[in-house]
């Protein structure tokens, strides 16, 4: 995984709810090695911003607006941006499509009637090198 | 409706994240004095209630017949932590309610929109018999009973109408088409419960006793043995992370038991990749844990490997069925 020579780690939130995006980096700065919060700007850019910035993790909302395909943009991080990890986000997992997220190369999947902490500790365990997946209740 | 309550619901989640996130940076400041503390605490508690009420929202908008079944188990007491809240606004706001689960209940194969769609159907029903009475009461009991839970909806209506139709004995709707034409209600909920295995069982209805109970399959698969107290136990043998993590969350969304291979209590059942199955060496190993009565699931492709009665190949691509070659 692509980290600074500190160890620090590095975050991209791709998602259209700014509130979300704000709050998350606010959360991030809690944790002692928590490095940089990168933005993306224009959503049609993500895929440019990540392989140019190369978060250690990059939190994807799997339902995009403007018909911005998010399984395409987590396969193409995955293949080209291997030092890069996805956790996807969502509001309306299944099981099919928890399957489809993993098989494409994302390495978490977090639900957003979960916690928190819940997704701080998912980031934690998706830095550890482990797969997760954190669902409601 | 429900396209409203499931956009409510969508909207709510979306605003209820970032201010949980909000208040654990605030929190963690150490400039706060400890009224301030209190007073986080205080919203943070709120806005939980507020999650709550947007997942309840989505549990009774989903479309039951879209649901991904095989994933969706229900466990009471969360389920009920959800629904409470939209239980509460369905019965006339001076009534009692009141869940009565024993702890440690298992998990019921039913998804938990389906279930939360049932019984707001019967307390529809409810409200309305219970409009005109002085201190209403409504509660939920479940009770498990071999391989099934039966969930009770108790009211305390003055039912002698209905008693008079069916009296005390009326065992079962699903038999009973006059029980049925009597209440729409409880057609409905059974309709939808039956999709998914279970079944209206029985309605009572005595003076100021009136009951309907909900039989639902268990999600927990137990052993040759049969026994609730026996769960199948699953050995998980994935050298991919992400494979591991799909199947741990199937694991225990069923209620089974992960255990490992050298442990004291063998598998049921060995959960491996293609690449471990196929080298010699280990295939030995895993071959020998079927001669003891285990099935082996392969995550993987075959690949002209000789057919094994024991030996169920599962594509990666279905992992997401995996509860099904459980």
């Amino acid at each position: 995984m692509a980290s600074a020579p500190d160890s620090r780690f590095s975050v991209m939130c791709v998602d259209d709810n700014a509130e979300l995006v704000d709050a998350l980096e606010r959360r991030l700065e809690l944790e002692a090695d928590f490095g940089a919060f990168l933005r993306v700007g224009e959503l049609t850019d993500a895929f440019e911003r990540i392989r140019a910035t190369q978060p250690t993790v990059v939190i994807l909302d799997i339902d995009l607006p403007n018909g911005i395909d998010a399984l395409a943009l987590l396969a193409q991080v995955a293949s080209e941006v291997t030092a890069t990890r996805v956790i996807i986000f969502t509001g309306h997992p299944t099981g099919q499509l928890i399957t489809n997220c993993m098989a494409l190369g994302a390495w978490g999947f977090v639900t957003k009637g979960t916690t928190a902490e819940r997704v701080i500790g998912a980031i934690r365990a998706v830095l550890r090198g482990e797969a997760v997946i954190e669902l409601d209740d | 409706m429900p396209l409203l309550d499931h956009g409510l619901g969508h909207e709510l989640r979306n605003l209820v994240m970032p201010i949980l996130l909000r208040i654990d940076a605030l929190t963690a400041s150490e400039k706060l004095s400890e009224k301030a503390l209190e007073d986080l605490a205080g919203i943070r508690r709120s806005v939980s209630h507020i999650q709550r009420l947007a997942d309840g929202l989505r549990l009774i908008s989903s479309d039951p017949l879209a649901l991904d079944a095989e994933w969706q188990v229900t466990q009471l007491p969360e389920w009920w932590a959800d629904v409470r809240a939209l239980v509460n606004d369905t019965l006339p706001p001076h009534a009692f309610v009141t869940a009565q689960f024993p702890e440690h209940l298992p998990s019921v194969a039913i998804p938990p929109a389906v279930l939360a769609q049932g019984v707001i159907h019967l307390l529809v029903d409810a409200r309305t018999a219970l409009h005109h009475v002085l201190r209403p009461t409504v509660t939920l009991r479940a009770i498990t009973r071999g391989d099934v839970l039966d969930l009770t909806v108790e009211d305390n209506r003055d039912d002698r109408d209905i008693a008079e139709h069916d009296g005390p004995t009326a065992d079962s709707i699903s038999q009973s088409t006059h029980s049925c034409a009597f209440n729409s209600a409880q057609c409905a909920a059974h309709s939808l419960l039956r999709r998914y295995g279970a079944e209206l069982l029985s309605v009572s209805a005595t003076d100021r006793r009136h009951a309907v109970t909900l039989r639902i399959p268990l999600a927990t698969r137990t052993n040759s043995v049969g026994s609730s107290a026996n769960t199948l136990r699953v050995a998980i043998q994935l050298a991919d992370p992400r494979h591991a993590a799909v199947a741990r969350v199937v694991i225990a969304r069923r209620g089974l038991r992960e255990s490992s291979l050298d442990g004291a209590e063998l598998p049921d059942v060995v959960l491996c990749d293609a690449k471990m199955y196929c080298d010699v060496l280990l295939q030995d190993e895993l071959l020998e844990h079927t001669a003891r009565g285990a099935r082996l699931l392969v995550i993987g492709d075959p690949h002209g490997e000789p057919v094994r009665p024991q030996v169920q190949w599962i594509d990666p691509r279905e992992l997401a069925r995996l509860a099904e070659f459980l």
